[in-house]
């Protein structure tokens, strides 16, 4: 006899899941700095024509491996007869340990901050010094040993009772205090500046090469593709919800979230006079050097400070739990062992694997040389690993799945993708796409270690100097909430009425009426 | 302790590089026992 696979309880948790995979650090921190950076509203054409034209397409062929196979990464690939699919296959068990490895490390620094902020820890101080000593402090350990206790705590309890439970908790509250964050953000005085900078259309961007470069790794990489973990939540998924439109409201839910993310952290910034820094500063930078300083001279600045953190956890944990999922189903499918058992052992496997990482933090000198072993495990496994897997799976799904994987694709859905063009796309169309970021991402990386020639030139962005909020940043804003808080809205909507209809349909016995 | 030598450059890549072919090669070595065992039970 076999034991009945876990699925989502409810399409609404599925969801909330969905999103809480794709809503991590890099919407909150990567996405607004890019927006700034390359030309604000402007930059939305070529994310939104990469994020409907590539990405979404890449997130269904996961989808697509786990549902029809019912299986975790390495069952999946091996289940269609790929060539070395186990071999590949185990990469996406076991690649996403080296991702979490590092990640679980910077959602342990957002745990702290989160108590920092409201205990006002780094107020009155140099925040890059106060960071710094942060990596090198004794605490770094605790909060570290707490966040691999939460995912496999939250893990431990089961995809229904577990993930789903949780997600559902933490992804709407996510939403809400951003909601509450911008708010704040965008009614400070002098706040118009921030969203200037942050939303009219600078068209100079659109020509800039790397402008696309950063939007398609940006939609890439904002979808959590390529780590087996879409894979994973996609083999969860009942038959009978329709694979097109969910992925439409996971996508739309996810950019939501980056969007908002921008109102909440540039309009405060240039309203409290960190404009200029915050422009120039990315990831890491912003989010533990810069907005601490916001937050010190905003007023009720330990409130939002903790709320904005809080926030971030939540976005943090949910990727996290995702990324640890795969390994926890292979050894449960595969090895036997109960959920219970897996989650712990691979939550001392994943905090062992992330001491090194720590003990980097207590090296003498700054920032970079702190962060030095972080930045390299990124590097191999953000641009160069995942980008592979992802073409990988598109692959599967193109070439060895063929029409089986075009007709799951469709399956129990309302809104149907034509098989004419959909095949000619997912077979050449997103793989070259992806392939291209890839060789792109190689060349940057080897250049940048000057390892060969300068052959991708160094953008500087584009300049922005304040003309005041013109009606062309007010059509872009209205044009950008339009799209995706509205879309989101309403493909949210849709998908859940259309599964109350079912259920309807089917209790009073007309499922057979269509 | 002096963990210096974590943020050398040339020993960063060798061990990061290290630690993922060792792991991978590991886990595929476990994974080939679990299915040879699965097997034999079978």
């Amino acid at each position: 006899m076999t034991k009945k696979r876990e699925t989502w309880k409810s399409h609404w948790g599925m969801i909330a899941a969905m999103i809480g995979t794709a809503i991590g650090l890099g919407n909150i921190w990567r996405f607004p700095y890019l927006c700034g950076k390359y030309g604000g509203a402007s930059f939305l054409i070529p994310y939104i024509i990469l994020l409907f034209g590539i990405a979404i397409f890449a997130m269904m062929c996961e989808w697509v491996l786990g549902r029809h196979t019912k299986r975790e990464p390495l069952g999946a690939f091996d289940k269609i007869k790929f060539p070395f699919g186990r071999d590949i296959g185990a990469w996406g068990v076991i690649g996403p340990f080296f991702l979490y490895s590092y990640y679980i490390v910077i959602t342990s620094w957002v745990i702290f901050f989160i108590f920092a902020s409201f205990e006002g820890l780094y107020f009155g101080k140099d925040t890059e010094v106060y960071f710094s000593s942060f990596l090198g402090s004794k605490w770094i350990f605790l909060v570290h040993f707490i966040a691999v206790c939460l995912t496999s705590g939250i893990l431990a309890m089961g995809v229904q009772k577990g993930i789903e439970r949780a997600c559902k908790v933490m992804i709407p509250t996510l939403f809400v205090l951003l909601i509450i964050v911008a708010i704040r953000s965008v009614t400070l005085p002098g706040a118009g500046e921030g969203i200037e900078f942050y939303m009219r259309p600078r068209w100079g961007g659109l020509l800039n090469v790397e402008t696309w470069i950063a939007a398609l790794g940006q939609v890439f990489f904002t979808l959590s593709l390529g780590m087996g973990a879409m894979l994973i939540y996609g083999s969860y998924m009942k038959d009978e919800w329709g694979i097109p439109m969910n992925a439409l409201s996971v996508t739309l839910g996810n950019t939501s979230a980056s969007i908002l993310a921008g109102f909440a952290i540039f309009p405060a910034a240039f309203a409290l006079g960190f404009g200029r820094v915050i422009g120039s500063a990315e990831s890491i930078g912003l989010t533990f050097f810069v907005l601490p300083k916001v937050f010190e001279v905003m007023p009720g600045g330990h409130l939002f400070g903790g709320i904005f953190f809080i926030l971030l956890a939540f976005g943090a944990i949910s990727s996290a739990i995702s990324i640890q999922e795969p390994a926890i189903a292979w050894l449960k499918d595969e090895v036997g062992w109960s959920r219970k058992q897996s989650a712990i052992f691979t939550g001392i496997i994943l905090w062992i694997m992330g001491l090194p990482f720590i003990f980097n933090g207590f090296v003498r000198g700054g920032i970079g040389e702190k962060l030095a072993l972080l930045s390299k495990m990124d590097i191999i496994i953000a641009q160069l690993a995942i980008p592979v897997f992802g073409i990988i799976a598109i692959i599967a799904v193109g070439y060895f799945m063929k029409n089986r994987g075009f007709d799951e694709m469709n399956k129990n859905a309302r809104v149907k993708l034509s098989h004419t063009w959909l095949k000619p796309w997912i077979k050449a169309t997103v793989p070259v796409f992806i392939a291209l970021l890839f060789i792109l991402s190689l060349l940057k990386i080897l250049q940048d270690n000057g390892i060969i020639p300068i052959v991708i030139p160094a953008s500087q962005g584009v300049k922005f100097v304040s003309i005041g909020i013109t009606p062309m940043t007010i059509l872009a804003i209205i044009f950008i909430c339009l799209i995706f808080w509205g879309g989101f809205i309403y493909s949210t909507v849709k998908v859940l009425t259309i599964e109350k209809d079912k259920k309807g349909r089917v209790s009073r016995g007309l499922h057979h009426s269509r | 302790m002096d963990f210096t030598i974590l943020a050398d450059t040339r020993f960063g890549w060798a061990f990061v590089i290290t630690e993922i072919v060792l792991l991978y090669l590991v886990f595929l070595v476990i994974h080939r026992v679990v299915e040879k065992r699965l097997k034999d039970k079978q």
